[in-house]
């Protein structure tokens, strides 16, 4: 009879200590690998473009992201990002793909800025409201765009009182050579010219 | 290494060989052309910058372009002459991309920029390797990477051994096996220059095993130059004719065995493969003191008379070469440099050749492929049984292709499209004539323009991180200095105190006024 009782406390006590044991285990590895911030704005972040444009309506990429994450804004609203963005943000969340709302802007091709710099004043507009510090100048001095830092969010456009910002073409590195996708057929019917009332 | 322990490569194709007619004669100048159009830029697209100005008189030899970044070369004066453009033109790359060209009009004179009498051959590896890359001197067999890099990288690290790739497996092209029947002593020292460049002492020099002369010719000057007594151990080895066994890691594979892994080079595994033509222009370089201003080329096909192999000068344009080798124009539908496999069609013929130009294949309309349309995949797998690189074809096509939704180039990038070599097996084999490899070219220059999008954004993040910190800061800041003056203000005493102040001032600079009028 005691025998038994015995055994039964010392089941038991193992396995409250083993429990202890994994519930500080647990604990620890919490803390160590506590991950911070929101992981998920962070992901969304990640997946948009950083043009810090404001045509998703909100003051840049990650309000935007902290809004999608919420469950405040559709995923379709970023022209920058296109519909290859929409993809991934899409897959990420594992929601259905939009169409890029036309509301906030159309897909174009990357473009930067350029400041034509006889014209300019040195009013330092545009400095204060370029989102990534790509222009510099001082009072009363010619402005110049840091190409490799512009991200072609255009915001510099309508500060300038002037009107001596243009978009140009955003350069490409020299070994980066873009070409056109080939042209496949996906089915029989088309590679055969089948005309589509006929399938 | 011996000849019956050789390995295999995945795949690979036997095709027609199509090399006998350039490579029966020995090869011959080509001569002065009217005109050099040298594009100063890589196949990679490194770019030079000229250091010549249009109007001026350079000497052959003279430089007439440094690099601008660390992968970029040397371009030199491949004869004496007068600069009329520097411009861009259409170069003998991908597409006939447009670079920067250096156009020279010889003078016929052939002056040679004046050199100091005494030749002084250089001792150290360092020196040799600052000779290579003086002579601006780049892989010949088609990748035209600089070839004194490969070098640096070996000054701490175990001897590594070299091979020198005389495998040239593609049909038609026959330059270098051209150029080791003519000039086999010059290839073997120029072989020993660089493993004196690596300080390493074994070198096996690989040739295909259809072209049996070679070899003879190549023993014998082993042997002549009594390497063996010095500590040099070079072989001669003959690979199986499989296409492709001239790309790197077959070759590798097929004389030692060893993979070299993903996105790794051959150094990683302790080998260092060199052209047969690199290898005769560093001989050139470092005992004739010649920089790379001219190279073998093969103008052959089926709309050309009498297929040669000319010595030509860089910059010499397709134009010229064709006349010399009595090429039919009318005939004449398709001009491809490289070879059928993985060549790049020409528009027309005004483009000079450049250090990396092999072969100028002319074929007539009754040669080339017909145009069919493509059909769609049927995944048979004859172009996994093929690719050398043992990558699955028609898996990366659905990726790059399938349909719109299941598109996605990463995992492209997940299936290896980077270590496909554009052998062009696939698209040989493909029943459904898909032009595979152009698939794997967009996919290739998509992703990479994708990742320096990635990068870019990753920057614009980073400043416009800082930025808004740095106003959060300066926002902060007055925060806190509006707060310490009112926490002053509300003290009675403090206010007080200010307040004379301030009204003290304000009487000194009244009376200053006064004491200015009186
Ligand atoms: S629309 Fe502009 S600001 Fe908004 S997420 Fe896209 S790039 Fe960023
Ligand atoms: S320079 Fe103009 S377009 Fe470029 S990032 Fe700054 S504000 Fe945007
Ligand atoms: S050979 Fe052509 S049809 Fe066959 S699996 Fe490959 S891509 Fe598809
Ligand atoms: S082209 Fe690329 S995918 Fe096709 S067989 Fe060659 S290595 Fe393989």
């Amino acid at each position: 009879m005691m025998a038994w009782i015995d055994h039964w406390v010392l089941a038991l006590l193992s396995m409250v200590l083993l429990a202890l044991a994994f519930g500080l285990l647990i604990l620890w590895v919490s803390k160590k690998f506590k991950v911070e911030g929101n992981p998920i704005v962070e992901q969304i972040n990640a997946i948009l473009p950083q043009t810090q444009c404001g045509q998703c309506n909100y003051p840049g990429c990650k309000p935007y992201a902290q809004a999608i994450a919420a469950g405040e804004a559709p995923i379709n609203q970023c022209p920058p990002g296109g519909q290859e963005g929409i993809k991934k943000l899409a897959e990420l969340l594992d929601v259905e793909v939009l169409e890029l709302n036309p509301e906030n802007g159309a897909e174009e091709a990357d473009q930067v800025v350029e400041i034509v710099e006889p014209d300019c004043i040195g009013c330092t507009k545009c400095i204060q409201v370029c989102p990534v510090d790509a222009i510099v100048g001082a009072a009363k001095q010619m402005h110049t765009v840091i190409l490799d830092e512009c991200t072609g969010c255009d915001l510099c456009i309508p500060a300038c009182p002037v009107d001596c910002i243009i978009k140009i073409p955003a350069p490409l590195p020299a070994p980066i050579n873009r070409k056109p996708k080939p042209s496949l057929m996906h089915t029989v019917r088309e590679a055969q010219g089948f005309p589509e009332a006929l399938s | 290494m011996n000849q019956d322990r050789l390995s295999h490569f995945h795949g690979g194709l036997v095709l027609r060989h199509h090399k006998k007619a350039s490579c029966e004669k020995p090869m011959l100048p080509a001569g002065l052309p009217e005109q050099l159009v040298i594009a100063i830029k890589s196949s990679r697209g490194h770019t030079s910058e000229p250091v010549v100005a249009i109007g001026d008189h350079v000497f052959k030899g003279q430089v007439i372009a440094e690099p601008e970044d660390s992968l970029g070369t040397v371009y030199h004066a491949p004869t004496s002459g007068l600069v009329v453009a520097i411009e861009e033109r259409q170069t003998a790359s991908a597409e006939a991309k447009q670079a920067v060209c250096v156009v020279i009009e010889p003078d016929g004179e052939d002056t040679w920029l004046t050199r100091p009498e005494k030749l002084k051959l250089p001792a150290s590896a360092q020196e040799i390797i600052a000779q290579i890359s003086a002579a601006g001197i780049v892989g010949m067999g088609g990748a035209g990477f600089p070839t004194h890099i490969k070098y640096h990288a070996t000054q701490t690290d175990t001897a590594p051994t070299l091979i020198i790739n005389g495998a040239e497996c593609e049909p038609y092209i026959s330059c270098d096996e051209r150029l080791m029947l003519d000039e086999p002593e010059a290839i073997v020292r120029g072989t020993v220059w660089l493993l004196k460049a690596a300080q390493a002492n074994r070198a096996i020099i690989a040739i295909e095993d259809n072209i049996g002369g070679v070899k003879k010719q190549l023993d014998a000057a082993i042997k002549k130059l009594e390497l063996v007594a010095q500590g040099f151990d070079l072989s001669v080895i003959k690979v199986p004719t499989i296409y492709p066994t001239g790309g790197e890691k077959q070759l590798i594979k097929v004389l030692t065995g060893i993979e070299v892994p993903s996105g790794l080079t051959p150094l990683s595994v302790g080998l260092i493969m060199q052209n047969v033509a690199t290898a005769k222009a560093v001989y050139d370089a470092i005992e004739l003191r010649k920089p790379l201003i001219s190279r073998v080329i093969t103008v052959t096909g089926d709309a050309i008379e009498s297929p040669r192999n000319y010595e030509a000068l860089i910059g010499t344009p397709f134009q010229h070469l064709l006349q010399l080798a009595a090429c039919d124009f009318q005939d004449l539908d398709k001009l491809i440099i490289g070879g059928p496999m993985m060549g790049y069609a020409m528009p027309h013929a005004d483009i000079g050749i450049e250090k990396t130009t092999n072969c100028l294949l002319a074929l007539p309309a009754d040669c080339t492929k017909p145009e069919i349309d493509a059909m769609p995949c049927i995944r048979c797998g004859d172009c996994v049984k093929v690719c050398p690189q043992e990558l699955l074809p028609q898996q990366l096509l659905w990726y790059i292709n399938g349909n719109d939704e299941h598109n996605d180039l990463e995992k492209a990038r997940e299936h290896h499209v980077f270590d496909c070599i554009e052998c062009g097996a696939c698209s040989w084999v493909c029943p459904s004539h898909i032009n595979l490899v152009d698939f794997y070219r967009f996919a290739k220059s998509e992703l990479t323009y994708l990742d320096h999008k990635k990068a870019k954004a990753q920057q614009a993040k980073i400043r416009h991180d800082e930025r808004e910190a740095r106003l959060e800061r300066i926002k902060a800041e007055r925060q806190a200095k509006r707060r310490r003056k009112t926490a002053k203000l509300s003290n009675k005493k403090d206010a007080k105190a200010e307040m004379s102040a301030v009204l003290a001032r304000i009487k000194q600079q009244e009376q200053a006024k006064v004491d200015d009028e009186g």
